[in-house]
């Protein structure tokens, strides 16, 4: 039954807005919780995705409504006999994991009024299982939880492309494809990407977690768009660059990979403690923790007298993440409910991912609705937008800064080319000989520009804004094979 | 094979006897002319057992069972209990069960896979019943009564139920039972279907007084013939119209 009842608190939506999968794993890896974090998350997981159906069936099997004789156990609790219908009705085994317990023999009592209250349900729907019914939000999630091609970046930091793929015994099978889109269809395959170098896509049931080189950081899980800041940046060894929101620090490695590992190239900063720790055990992973130092602190804090020899920025500021989809459809659940309390949080490095399992890293934001532009929504990305501002025009006052590279992973105008033109537009930065990077900077070749209809608007002239707009790239959410991604860069002479 | 018989001048055979398809109970009566009826079309088949339930004859209306198993209630005494385990098949389960609401034939009506219960029985018969039977168990009413057992028969090729169950109830009854359903009447418009008849998978026995299209609904719904229910209006027409004339 311990199972079940250090489930039930995963149920309640947790004030802190943190996802599902982190508040269990969170929890399975301090101890709160003895039972195995995975399974946690699946029963919880499933029970969330049927669970108007299972309420439906506990209200109608009468399961805790006292009846004559039989007294209904204390501890079940409506959201605890959810757990147990579940796993009752809907698992393959059709058992209550657990040895004899009072609240078992309870519900295993009602078993066949339960049994047909479900069959019951099944013909008013007129399915023969369940799953049809969610059938839809599940493929929806599908896509959503995966990203369409795992991208692999080679830590050149730890390893050689070469010991990496031709050594590792889970690399050497892999056949090698020409295009992403194959890579989707079949597992078992690797591409090279043609922008990033170092950079391989692999179908994503590939199990690369559990290979060695992951596990020793000669390879890295990182999404492709989100190597481009890196990349964009470009700095040679001895420059000396700040990550200004750096956790969980696959930028901040992959940058490290370009300095050459020098000792103290690199600040990486990060306001939140707990992804400050995060961000420290991926440095030490990727074997940077020489060349990046980490400073728990808000950036925005940070005096740029102390940082007078830095020349390159990367500033990857907390956004809507309308352009990530690993957002799973159990905190949608979670927060659907009625005792929600929406506790509305921007511009804080507050969401916590578990490393192993995140693939697309670097959000450091919320989740996404994909539905219109409510009001309230607006408001939110009104204030990303001007913290993004802030903390970029912060970043052009430091006194050696050359070039900075700004990205988000948002697809929303507001995050993105609107917060460039305010900063083309700003006065100081104006002054201080700032410019936006033309498109042969900015991977040339990545055919999907920013939206010169952003800066048609703000009343740059026709020919201005396309060659603005060139300048910046943004990707589609699973469309260009990753989380949709916004960036853009920043020089001066 | 769908016949008709007497219980010593009672149409209600459904009350007198219990018919699966793995055996057969007959009540004790004076003649044995009832027992014919059952022998000339069983024969050997199954085990046919006369027995009473608690001294008494209404043995249909006090036992529910199926292939799997059979049901009676607290009051039978142990040497009609004796006497029923030596007549029917090792294979059939036989249960008493202790349910205020004793008369098991009114307020159950099974299947081989599922059965209809009064929606009041206690939570223990209904593992009684799931368990012994090997049915899916679901508290229903028929046409709004509570004694599903006495409104409805039921075999495993379809079910006969109240002449005024609404379209709508025989079709949510039929996806629960999933058997074709259809209502009806038996011994010249009774409405008590469930004891105007007995019926398993080959035979069913009506009273003496059902009609003959009553009884062409029933080898309809039953399967009991190779007519199919669309038969009354073609190859059993005239049949119809000479019995009305």
């Amino acid at each position: 039954m311990l199972l079940y009842f250090e489930s039930e608190q995963f149920l309640t939506n947790d004030p802190k807005n943190a996802s599902l999968k982190s508040r269990i794993f969170e929890s399975a890896d301090s101890k709160k919780i003895k039972s195995n974090g995975k399974q946690v998350l699946a029963l919880v997981s499933s029970t969330l995705r049927y669970q108007q159906f299972l309420k439906d069936i506990i209200k109608h099997s009468k399961l805790l409504k006292p009846s004559g004789t039989t007294k209904i156990p204390k501890k079940l609790t409506p959201k605890l006999s959810l757990l147990l219908v579940h796993d009752l009705l809907l698992t393959k085994s059709g058992r209550i994991q657990s040895a004899k317990h009072p609240i078992k023999d309870y519900v295993l009592a009602h078993k066949t009024r339960i049994h047909s209250e479900f069959i019951k349900l099944k013909l008013k729907h007129k399915v023969k299982d369940l799953s049809e019914l969610v059938k839809d939000d599940q493929e929806d999630d599908n896509n959503r939880d995966y990203t369409p091609v795992r991208w692999v970046r080679v830590n050149t930091i730890k390893s050689t492309v070469d010991a990496v793929l031709t050594k590792d015994p889970f690399f050497k099978k892999l056949t090698k494809v020409d295009a992403f889109e194959k890579v989707i269809d079949t597992p078992g395959t690797i591409f090279h990407d043609p922008y990033i170098p170092n950079l391989y896509g692999l179908h994503p049931k590939d199990k690369v977690t559990s290979t060695d080189a992951y596990k020793q950081g000669k390879i890295i899980i990182q999404d492709r768009a989100s190597c481009f800041p890196a990349h964009i940046l470009h700095p040679s060894p001895g420059d000396h660059i700040i990550d200004a929101c750096a956790a969980p620090g696959n930028k901040t490695t992959h940058a490290a990979s370009y300095v050459k590992n020098q000792k103290h190239s690199i600040v990486a900063f990060e306001r939140n403690s707990a992804r400050s720790q995060i961000l420290r055990k991926m440095v030490a992973r990727a074997g940077a923790s020489k060349c990046i130092s980490v400073k728990n602190q808000d950036f925005t804090t940070a005096s740029p007298k102390e940082f007078n020899d830095v020349v390159g920025f990367i500033v990857d500021p907390s956004c809507s993440g309308s352009g990530i989809f690993g957002r799973s459809k159990d905190d949608k659940l979670n927060k659907n409910q009625p005792e929600k309390k929406t506790s509305e949080k921007t511009t804080t490095n507050e969401e916590e991912d578990i490393v192993e399992e995140n693939d697309d890293d670097d959000e450091e934001e919320e989740e996404e609705e994909e539905e219109p532009i409510s009001g309230k929504d607006k408001e939110r990305l009104a204030k990303l937008s001007s913290f993004q501002f802030t903390i970029v025009k912060h970043a052009l006052s430091f006194p050696s800064a050359k070039k900075l590279v700004y990205s988000t992973c948002s697809i929303h105008a507001e995050e993105n080319e609107q917060v460039v033109i305010d900063l083309l537009n700003d006065g100081q930065i104006k002054n201080a000989g700032w410019r936006l990077c033309t498109r042969d900077q900015v991977i040339p070749d990545w055919p999907r520009r920013g939206w010169s209809d952003e800066f048609v608007k703000a009343r740059f002239g026709e020919q201005e804004s396309k060659a603005l707009a060139e300048g910046c790239i943004r990707s589609l959410p699973k469309v260009d094979g990753g989380i949709g991604f916004f960036a853009a860069a920043f020089e001066r002479d | 094979m769908a016949t008709r018989t007497q219980f010593e001048n009672s149409n209600e055979v459904g009350v007198f006897s219990k018919l699966t398809n793995s055996y057969c109970l007959i009540a004790v009566g004076g003649s044995e002319n009832f027992y014919s009826a059952f022998e000339a079309e069983l024969g050997d088949v199954i085990p046919m057992a006369h027995t009473t339930i608690a001294g008494n004859r209404i043995i249909g209306r006090m036992t529910a069972g199926n292939r799997r198993g059979l049901l009676v209630p607290t009051q039978t005494t142990d040497q009609e209990l004796m006497h029923i385990r030596n007549s029917l098949p090792d294979s059939v389960q036989i249960k008493r069960v202790e349910e205020t609401l004793s008369a098991l034939g009114n307020v159950i009506c099974c299947n081989d896979y599922v059965a209809l219960v009064h929606p009041d029985i206690e939570r223990e018969t209904e593992e009684i019943i799931a368990d012994t039977l090997g049915v899916e168990v679901f508290r229903q009413t028929i046409a709004g009564n509570v004694l599903v057992g006495s409104y409805c028969a039921l075999s495993n090729q379809g079910g006969l139920v109240h002449p005024q169950t609404s379209v709508q109830d025989q079709e949510e009854l039929s996806s629960l039972l999933q058997v074709p359903i259809v209502a009806g009447t038996v011994n010249r418009g009774s409405s008590v279907v469930g004891a105007g008849i007995v019926v398993n998978d080959w035979l069913a026995v009506a009273g003496l007084d059902t009609t003959a299209p009553e009884l062409s609904v029933l080898e309809s719904i039953f399967k009991l013939q190779d007519n199919q229910p669309n038969a009354i209006n073609t190859n059993l027409r005239d049949t119809l119209i000479e019995t009305y004339s």
